[in-house]
């Protein structure tokens, strides 16, 4: 079996009901990826996180979620036969599909809701914050102190004085400055995925 | 391969502005190439810091805000207005060494993703305190005649008060001795923003026949860190009825007190809005104080 394009295989697997994600499964998929299994690796990687953020920037409540729900839909294909000959290609064209499912539900969650009055802050809200708070500062204590210090340089100051002092950073890393907004921006991400799971651990994100 | 992309097309990817097949275009672009997915990423930060900044036009802002009420793009928000608290507060030369942050960084950090989380809340309250609002308004014309009569009642006191010649030809009681000038009598509110009508109604502030007006002490829960701060009060009929430039916040930031002269206080419903002096030196609003005024 060939790839079909991806546009033509991202609905929902109804062929196997008693198909599961495997090991097996799992491995043929980083195969497809490269031969070389850190390579592999490194493009699983690459791919979730394009992923993650086709979801997000598209609005979706929940996306790691919908990232690792196409990922798996593209093992279930390769796992079934499908030669894909371009898989961040073809992830992208499977999360298009997921993508409308995922915005139709979000779409009837929303109107399931608004049948009903908004509930007024409560005591939970508070609750919700201290918690954030609590991992948040777990979150920041585990990162490596040279990425504390990282980020802690580059929001320091007015916005006048932080292009200068971003500047000074950069060249005090040896890098330039696109290096430097990138390599916040995955510290930032760092930060954000721990918080998430310190909430999720704690229950308070399902 | 040309680069057709600019950072114009890709803020409008980023604010839900780019129509269906420019979106696919950007995305099948970055899924193919890490630069572009670069590029997309660290321009996502620079927008969140414009926010922040107060630098966005309206229409950008709108956008944004949009994009950002909720869900994972709020948390990117929160982490990111965190982290610059934390390295506010943080004290010494930029080329520290690496040490781990005081307790009192950490709890700044911590406040200001409380305050942020509920900024991001009150971004949806403040929908529904926009129809409260409007119901409040639907008032207006009896407001409207109560402040009139009013007025015309100061008015007359003070055309009495200011024309002694008049006395005679309209008999007062015997002056009492002179009587030192009214103490003043300032209360002080504390008011939390977009805070909703619930079933206590919105927060009473009593003036006093002999007071000098009220203090208010206004939370800020959202942390975009402002240096200075401006409040317009309004009545619910929308009229700006007193403004005070060059106020400071608190030193924990959470907080901005103003003392508001009962002159400008009418009965009735009134709107207080904070406004934050941005990088450029123009102000943007950071809150919305709703409260009802009765005169005792």
């Amino acid at each position: 079996m060939s790839d079909p394009g991806p546009r033509s295989v991202g609905d929902r697997p109804a062929e196997d009901p008693a198909w599961r994600l495997s090991r097996t499964a799992f491995d043929r998929f980083l195969v497809a990826l490269d031969a070389d299994r850190d390579a592999a690796a490194a493009a699983y990687e690459r791919i979730r996180s394009r992923l993650v953020k086709f979801f997000s920037w598209r609005g979706c409540t929940f996306p790691e979620e919908r990232a690792d729900e196409t990922i798996t839909r593209v093992i279930r294909k390769i796992d079934e036969g499908l030669a894909v000959r371009d898989p961040a290609t073809y992830c992208y064209g499977v999360a298009r599909h997921v993508l409308l499912e995922t915005l139709k539900q979000q779409e009837r969650e929303r109107d399931a809701l608004s049948r009903f009055r908004p509930a007024p802050p409560s005591v939970d809200d508070d609750e919700d914050r201290e918690r954030r708070i609590e991992c948040l500062q777990r979150c920041l204590e585990q990162l490596a102190p040279d990425q504390r210090e990282l980020i802690l340089d580059y929001h320091r100051g007015d916005p006048g004085d932080r292009i200068d002092g971003r500047r000074r950073l950069a060249e005090r890393l040896g890098i330039g400055l696109n290096a430097l907004r990138i390599r916040v921006h995955r510290t930032t991400d760092r930060v954000e995925g721990c918080v998430g799971s310190c909430l999720r651990r704690r229950g308070d994100v399902k | 391969m040309p680069d057709e992309l600019d950072d114009a097309l890709l803020t409008r990817y980023l604010t839900g502005a780019c129509p269906e097949d420019e979106q696919a275009r950007i995305e099948e672009r970055y899924f193919a190439d890490d630069a572009t997915f670069e590029r997309l990423c660290a321009l996502e930060d620079a927008l969140i810091e414009q926010r922040l900044d107060g630098t966005m036009s309206p229409e950008q802002r709108a956008a944004f805000d949009r994009e950002h009420a909720d869900g994972p793009r709020r948390d990117r928000l929160l982490a990111i207005a965190a982290m610059r608290r934390a390295a506010r507060d943080r004290r010494g030369p930029a080329t520290a060494r690496p040490r781990r942050l005081a307790a009192p960084a950490w709890m700044a950090a911590a406040a200001a993703l409380v305050l942020a989380v509920g900024g991001a809340w009150l971004l949806l309250q403040n929908v529904q305190l926009r129809r409260s609002l409007d119901r409040a308004r639907a008032d207006g014309a009896q407001l409207q005649q109560q402040h009139d009569a009013d007025g015309r009642r100061i008015a007359e006191l003070q055309r009495q008060r200011a024309a002694p010649a008049t006395a005679d030809a309209n008999p007062q009681p015997t002056a009492a001795p002179p009587t030192p000038p009214p103490r003043a009598v300032i209360a002080t509110i504390v008011l939390r923003p977009g805070l909703l009508r619930g079933p206590q109604g919105s927060p009473q502030v009593a003036i006093a026949p002999a007071g000098d007006g009220v203090r208010l002490q206004l939370e800020i829960d959202d942390p975009l860190g402002f240096t200075a701060y401006r409040v317009e009060l309004r009545t619910a009929a929308g009229d700006v009825r007193w403004t005070r430039d060059g106020l400071a916040p608190s030193r924990d930031d959470a907080s901005v007190s103003v003392i508001v002269p009962a002159a400008a206080l009418q009965a009735g419903e009134h709107e207080l809005v904070l406004q934050g002096r941005a990088g450029n030196g123009t102000y943007e609003d950071a809150a919305r104080y709703y409260f009802d005024v009765t005169r005792r």
